[in-house]
């Protein structure tokens, strides 16, 4: 999966370029989220804007890192585009996940 | 309208194809984003379903889809020669489950995983799973509205 960051203040931005994530990739997509609470960074917005659609297993990696993050460290995701948000909203996970329109939005909310 | 039909190795990365043709698929018959979407997502989970635990993501095994459609509807099976869904699974395909109704407030109980089927099973409007002679087959139908593209 490729992912593009770019830090503002002490709040990484990981903008997911790949239009689908799905089962095949579901892995590497929570490994690669893994990563970066492992190198220490404790705000994260997950730039969504790019991605067209995810699955129950894209999904279920996302929510895996969210049960990571533990009390002091903050993961919030933004763009999710109409496909990806109806999913959220089917799932229930708009009540578990805070999501934003922009990235700029995200990014106050937890600086 | 007959059958389109094709068929692919059970391997994840494979999946993808699957995407493809439902993408054009709902393109030339013009239905909405969102209707697409939920099209292709149940295609997925029923496909991945196949691939990984039908399959065991085996090589050298193969996952075939149909598709067919009309003014009304798309349907859609998926059908692989593999190990057929436990009774509890049809179950909970037939008549949901609560795997979503979960506490939002309680983030180490959400689920990770199982959610495919409850997803199948609220988009579809109609989802059965059959197995007969070793032949595993998922029929999926979903009425459809147009964008009047």
């Amino acid at each position: 999966m490729r992912f593009e960051e770019n830090k503002v203040g002490s709040v990484l931005i990981a903008k997911v370029l790949d239009g689908r994530i799905a089962a095949d990739v579901a892995l590497q997509f929570k490994a690669h989220l893994a990563g970066y609470l492992e190198r220490g960074e404790r705000a994260i917005v997950l730039d969504l804007g790019a991605v067209s659609f995810i699955d129950s297993s894209g999904l279920g990696a996302l929510i895996s890192s969210l049960k990571a993050l533990g009390i002091e460290r903050h993961l919030v995701v933004s763009g999710a585009r109409g496909t990806v948000a109806s999913m959220f909203k089917l799932t229930r996970m708009d009540k578990v996940l805070r999501l934003f329109s922009t990235t700029e939005e995200a990014v106050a909310a937890i600086s | 309208m007959s059958w389109l039909r094709f068929s692919f190795e059970s391997k994840l990365d494979e999946i993808f194809l699957v995407s493809l043709v439902l993408r054009q698929v709902c393109t030339h018959i013009g239905l909405d984003e969102i209707l697409a979407y939920q099209v292709e997502l149940c295609a997925i989970e029923a496909v991945t379903n196949s691939v990984r635990h039908a399959l065991h993501e085996q090589p050298g095994n193969e996952v075939t889809v149909l598709i067919r459609f009309d003014d009304a509807k798309i349907d859609l099976q998926i059908l692989d020669c593999g190990a057929s869904m436990p009774p509890t699974y049809v179950e909970r395909l037939k008549h949901g489950s609560q795997v979503l109704n979960f506490d939002p407030s309680d983030i180490q109980a959400l689920p990770e995983s199982g959610m495919g089927l409850q997803i199948i099973h609220d988009f579809m409007d109609e989802a059965v799973y059959t197995s007969n002679g070793g032949v595993n087959c998922l029929r999926l139908m979903k009425l459809l509205r147009r964008t009047g593209i």
